[in-house]
């Protein structure tokens, strides 16, 4: 029954008067209940006394008393029960206006009423009692059941944008990997574009070339001197466009092309350079001084020759007319990296210019002076960023310039 | 006899240029021209018109352009090293691409050599002296 009465309706409740009749607020007002309703019982005996007779002096004090308990809980019942004794006794029970009862049955009444009201008074405080317990649970219970929803909201409220969530990451997934495939799809196409550029452009170049060579070789003597030197300067121009197709087609490569990392002993590849440069080297009566030892480092050996090849061609190329070239290769610690330096005594560059060279089609001088594409040192540039290192140069105009690149510092090999 | 080489390359200009430094070399050999891939896998192969061998001798070496029309050089190449008959042929690669992944792809589909066609004439006869004396019998040129 009391789980019932936690769990059920309140129409099965147990004690539902209970439920209904609440002890009042305020300490005062208790008391001042119990007193009016002792004051309502004495008016009501006093009123139908001549009916109820002497034997039922207590009939309306009883239940006063109860509901006094009722109302105003232990204290005001108890004074309700004792006030309504002294005035039942007191008032109406033979011998009237006397406190000592007149007979056994008088005493009898007396005590019936007293001991009936304590009992009452007892059973509705106890009652109390236990409604306010339940009532304490009842909250307890309601507290938990509103916090027990509350977390269910908020679980479908995270559940909800969880579901959300993902949607939003699904899509965007998609619209990555959509996005991603486009990509794919226009480096493919571009890949293309440079394959056949490479086959394709490059056949006219060397037939002009190879045709000109021969107009030029075998049949020179059929040519004025003016045809002769168009000839030479077609030639020259088929060279230099050859030299550009291929140069772009390498640093367009390099954006794309696979690398493969490893650990390079640089010394035996930067004296394989050397050697094949030797014949430039001859001609220009260079001194190149190869000082070791140079440190492994982390990169891509095809890149790397690359990157070498340029810098020391073009320390070759870039001296006073007349001049022999002075060129020293040494290599720095700098932490986890290694610093390849190239230092030549050529002309050097100008301040203003030395972030430039690194850019496509830079070029500080005119083609005849010093002939090339513009583009060695964007290849240099990209091929070793491709790698994860840096480049740059210092350089003073009349003395020279020191190049270096920086690569990952490999463990010894 | 002279040798034989089978040159199958699209471009009319290229193919008069390997014929010119060829001669210019000095390299005594019958030099035959086929324009697409197609026709390459037809002439070794001798069929049709070129089942007379007598007219058209089977070449002592192939040099193979790799881009072609209707059958690429890659397809010429996986044909011929399929045939038993001429696995032993070579198959010299001259293609203006120098790109890794073409020297890997030829290379894996069994081609003997691989050069990039060079500008300058020059640098032909020297390649195509190269060529002839790495994988032509020495004694049959002069």
């Amino acid at each position: 029954m009391l789980l019932c009465g936690l769990t059920g309706d309140p129409g099965h409740r147990p004690f539902f008067v209970m439920q209904m009749v609440r002890k009042l607020p305020s300490e005062t007002a208790r008391y001042a209940v119990a007193s009016a309703l002792v004051l309502v019982a004495f008016a009501i005996h006093y009123s139908f006394r001549s009916i109820l007779g002497d034997h039922l002096v207590f009939l309306a004090f009883l239940p006063a008393a109860l509901l006094a308990a009722l109302f105003g809980g232990l204290a005001p019942g108890l004074m309700a029960l004792i006030v309504g004794f002294v005035l039942g006794d007191f008032f109406f029970l033979p011998p009237r206006f006397e406190f000592v009862p007149r007979g056994p049955p008088e005493f009898a009444s007396l005590m019936i009423y007293f001991v009936t009201g304590l009992l009452g008074v007892a059973i509705i405080e106890r009652l109390q009692l236990v409604r306010e317990r339940l009532d304490i649970s009842e909250s307890h219970k309601l507290e938990l059941e509103g916090e027990v929803r509350e977390r269910q909201r908020i679980e479908d409220a995270l559940r909800h944008s969880e579901h959300g969530l993902r949607l939003a990451q699904e899509e965007l997934e998609h619209r990555v990997a959509e996005r991603t495939a486009s990509l794919k799809e226009s480096l493919t196409a571009l890949q293309n574009v440079l394959y056949h550029v490479a086959h394709d452009l490059r056949a006219p170049i060397r037939a002009m070339h190879g045709l000109t060579e021969l107009l030029l070789e075998d049949h020179s003597s059929h040519l004025d001197p003016m045809a002769n030197d168009y000839a030479q300067r077609i030639q020259d121009s088929c060279r230099k466009m050859d030299d550009l197709t291929s140069d772009l087609l390498e640093y367009g490569r390099l954006g794309y092309e696979k690398l493969s990392l490893t650990s390079v002993n640089l010394a035996p590849v930067i004296e394989r350079i050397l050697a094949g440069l030797a014949g430039e080297v001859k001609s220009r009566s260079a001194q190149i001084r190869l000082n070791k030892p140079i440190p492994p480092v982390v990169c891509d050996i095809g890149i790397v020759e690359r990157v070498m090849m340029n810098f020391l061609t073009n320390a070759l190329k870039f001296v006073d007319k007349g001049g022999s070239p002075k060129i020293e290769i040494w290599a720095d610690t700098m932490g986890d990296n290694v610093r390849v330096n190239i230092r030549d005594q050529g002309i050097g560059i100008a301040p203003e210019y030395q972030d430039k060279i690194f850019g496509v089609f830079e070029r500080l001088h005119d083609d005849e002076t010093f002939p090339g594409t513009g583009i060695g040192l964007a290849i240099v540039k990209r091929g070793v960023e491709r790698m994860g290192g840096r480049v740059g140069v210092e350089s003073q105009v009349g003395s020279g310039s020191r190049f270096w690149f920086e690569l990952r510092r490999a463990p010894s090999l | 006899m002279r040798p034989v080489i089978l040159h199958a390359d699209d471009d009319a200009n290229d193919r008069l240029l390997v014929q010119i430094a060829c001669a210019r070399a000095g390299l005594s050999c019958n030099l035959r021209a086929v324009a697409d891939g197609e026709e390459a896998i037809s002439y070794v192969n001798g069929d049709g018109a070129y089942g007379d061998r007598a007219q058209h001798p089977f070449p002592d070496l192939l040099l193979l352009d790799l881009k072609l029309p209707r059958k690429s050089g890659f397809e010429v190449l996986e044909w011929i090293r399929s045939n038993s008959e001429m696995r032993n042929l070579p198959v010299i690669i001259l293609s203006s691409s120098s790109h890794e992944k073409d020297v890997m792809e030829a290379r894996e589909l069994g081609a003997t050599d691989f050069f990039t066609k060079p500008v300058s004439i020059r640098q032909l006869q020297e390649v195509m002296k190269e060529i002839c004396h790495k994988w032509l019998n020495p004694g049959v040129l002069q």
